[in-house]
């Protein structure tokens, strides 16, 4: 006990217990050479990014890579948080050149594939998924243990519609039932697919195990809101619609005033205000979702 | 008019001689006519009918001090001591021992490394500059759950060894970030005359592979070594954050030689109160609350108003002010903790030094000053808040933050 921590040692273990703030702290304290440390500007990324402080983070980033310019974390780090930035372009091109220097690292295919579904315009949205799904099998032909790309995978099927999505939540969830995250694919992935009830379980579960992050907090709140008895016959119908319930919703309307039945166009009316009156209570009591 | 009270209690006590609240109005009333030693008899009568309660006692400490008579100062310091007395033992004890010349018997020790090659935190023990509770502004409830949780233990050896209770044990204090946690562990190593050693995770984390574990284990080594003696784990969640919130292996390690030391596996934990401190209790290891552990957990709130008005007044204690309003400031700063309170202090004195900068005149600090910088500030308590808001809604099945939940349903907290 002689020899106090460095504060890269502090940063380090700052940010393996997702503490950036306080990893952040301790990176303040660096002087002199250290600051021509390439750890120092990794570490100082990845805080960054975790804060979400993207310009920072990609700041970071690049004065790390001036000093090592293949880092691998950096790369990744770089293109994440050129994604979560709004600079998509620039974070495909990051993420390519990461891959021609490391063509084996599946972490790297499967964030190309994240980085694939956000970038294309919604027009487009098709012709991505299936570059992203195939950057997503590279990665798990490369390691079929990788948690990203899981992750990705799910990810992926559960924001296309795809049949498989609920599969691949579980999937998720089987390598760790305890990551908060898994659940929110998971809860997506179910919800999606007209399994709301089961979904919303999921978004809860997620909220329980990490409250100390307010977008899963607002999730938790607003689903336990869902579960009462007032957003009962809105599950049900989406659970009828397995899903498809906006859509098939308009062809009722449409059926409904074309029929001419007083009473039928009556009971859609009043679904049609039961459906707003839950939306404004939501809207009202939670508020917008937190960034 | 002291003259005059003296004698009519006087009168009044020869008419009905068992009054004990008439004797100790004239025991009160003789200390503040400077008369000590007339009021230690006075004193000295009710302790042997038993007729003083813990404040009772300590004031007849002070009698006698002021008297001369050490021995029947230690007397009624011992007693008070039994009684669950929460302010003015420790000073009592320290300003005996100062009359005694017994300052010289301590020492701030600084063990460097032993013949063992062990080396050890840095012990406190001297209590002349020993925090005590009187030193800690309100926080009044937390002050007597640890006094008698904590400190009473060590004080009434005897009846915590008749029903077979050991004092010592691991105590977990939790709250919103400089409300007083780590003064407080101070305070009671303080209220309990013990040496007080400060871990810091600074101290511990070692890049080597297996160093750091080794240096938590020094720790207790050392710890033991001064016992009876109060250790403290500052930041608790840095050291013993859950295992299944850590990506590496070595925070798990150092998780697992923590519990190995407070089960004390081939050593003896008696005597050694282990204190700790986190913001985030969520984060720390479940394996930690169990009892024989930190089985005893206490939430530190932000001060209520009276304690900001006590905190407040500390800080403007030795600068030049002009009638400051301390209760509307404290009534104006809902959630403010100890150290926003010293903060807004600043703020106002950088101000006043503006202004002296400006105009040339260096006048004192005013209400006006306090309220002008309070504009711009908001409680750093506030995003604790929030965190533990949601941790009550959603993680609190086992009851273990119904005291946060208690404190969130209050006035302030919802303001």
């Amino acid at each position: 006990m002689d020899a106090a921590a460095g504060p890269l040692v502090l940063a380090r273990h700052d940010l393996a217990r997702g503490r950036p703030d306080r990893a952040l702290a301790a990176l303040s304290n660096v002087t002199g050479a250290d600051v021509e440390n390439h750890d120092f500007w990794s570490l100082r990324a990845a805080a960054l990014y975790d804060l979400r402080r993207w310009d920072e983070a990609i700041q970071a980033t690049q004065e790390g890579l001036a000093r090592e310019p293949g880092d691998f974390e950096l790369l990744d780090v770089l293109a994440l948080a050129q994604l979560e930035g709004g600079h998509a372009k620039q974070a495909l091109a990051t993420i390519d050149a990461a891959l021609e220097l490391y063509p084996d690292e599946a972490a790297l295919h499967a964030h190309r594939a994240l980085i694939l579904v956000r970038t294309k315009p919604k027009a487009f949205r098709l012709m991505s998924y299936k570059k992203a799904r195939a950057a997503v099998a590279e990665a798990l032909r490369l390691d079929s243990t990788c948690e990203a790309a899981l992750r990705v995978r799910a990810h992926i099927a559960a924001v296309s519609g795809d049949r498989r999505a609920p599969e691949y939540g579980a999937e998720l969830l089987s390598l760790d039932p305890e990551n908060e995250r898994a659940h929110l694919i998971a809860g997506n992935a179910l919800a999606r697919r007209g399994q709301m009830a089961t979904g919303l379980q999921h978004y809860v579960e997620a909220a329980r195990l990490d409250p100390s992050d307010p977008q899963l907090a607002w999730i938790g709140r607003r689903s336990r809101a869902l579960q009462g008895p007032f957003a009962a016959p809105l599950l049900f119908a989406d659970r009828l619609t397995r899903g498809h319930f906006r859509f098939i919703w308009f062809l009722v309307i449409y059926a409904a005033f074309r029929a001419h039945q007083p009473v039928l166009t009556a009971a859609v009316l009043l679904f049609w205000a039961y459906i707003w009156a839950v939306h404004f209570y939501l809207r009202f009591r939670f508020g917008k979702e937190p960034k | 008019m002291t003259i005059d009270r003296v004698e009519g209690l006087r009168s009044a006590l020869t008419a009905a001689p068992e009054n004990h609240v008439l004797r100790l109005l004239l025991a009160e009333a003789l200390v503040d006519g400077g008369k000590p030693a007339e009021a230690l008899a006075e004193y000295d009568q009710l302790f042997v009918a038993d007729q003083l309660d813990g404040a009772g006692l300590v004031a007849g400490g002070r009698a006698a001090l002021a008297a001369g008579r050490h021995d029947r100062a230690q007397a009624f310091v011992d007693a008070a001591g039994t009684t669950g007395t929460v302010n003015g033992i420790s000073e009592l004890r320290n300003e005996i021992n100062e009359s005694l010349g017994l300052q010289q018997m301590v020492q701030l020790v600084k063990p460097g490394v032993d013949e063992d090659g062990v080396a050890g935190p840095e012990l406190e023990l001297d209590p002349k500059t020993a925090v005590t509770f009187a030193d800690v502004g309100g926080l009044d409830d937390v002050k007597k759950a640890i006094n008698r949780t904590i400190i009473l233990p060590f004080q009434r050896h005897d009846l915590y060894e008749k029903y077979k209770r050991g004092a010592g044990g691991g105590v977990l204090l939790f709250g919103p970030p400089g409300c007083g946690k780590t003064l407080l562990a101070r305070a009671t190593a303080g209220e309990c005359g013990l040496p007080f050693s400060n871990v810091r995770i600074e101290e511990i984390l070692d890049p080597y592979f297996g160093a750091s574990e080794a240096n938590l284990h020094d720790a207790f080594v050392q710890a033991r070594r001064f016992a009876p003696c109060v250790m403290f784990l500052d930041e608790l969640d840095a050291i013993a954050l859950a295992r299944r919130k850590h990506t590496g292996s070595v925070g798990r390690s150092l998780v697992d030689q923590l519990l190995q030391e407070l089960d004390a596996i081939g050593a003896d934990n008696e005597n050694i109160l282990v204190l700790a401190a986190t913001n985030a209790p969520w984060d720390v290891d479940e394996a930690m609350k169990r009892p024989g552990r930190f089985d005893r957990v206490v939430f530190v709130p932000p001060p209520d108003p009276p304690a900001r008005a006590r905190i407040l007044a500390l800080h403007l204690s030795d600068r030049p002010a002009d009638n400051i309003d301390i209760d509307r400031l404290a009534k104006q700063t809902p959630l403010f903790s100890g150290a926003d309170l010293r903060a807004l202090v600043e703020r106002a004195v950088d101000l006043v030094i503006d202004d002296a900068l400006e105009h040339g005149e260096e006048r004192p600090l005013r209400t006006g000053d306090l309220e002008q910088a309070l504009k711009d500030m908001r409680p750093t308590t506030l995003e604790w808040i929030a965190t533990a808001r949601n941790y009550v809604e959603f993680a609190n099945q086992g009851g273990r933050y119904d005291e946060v939940a208690a404190f969130l349903v209050s006035r302030e907290a919802r303001l």
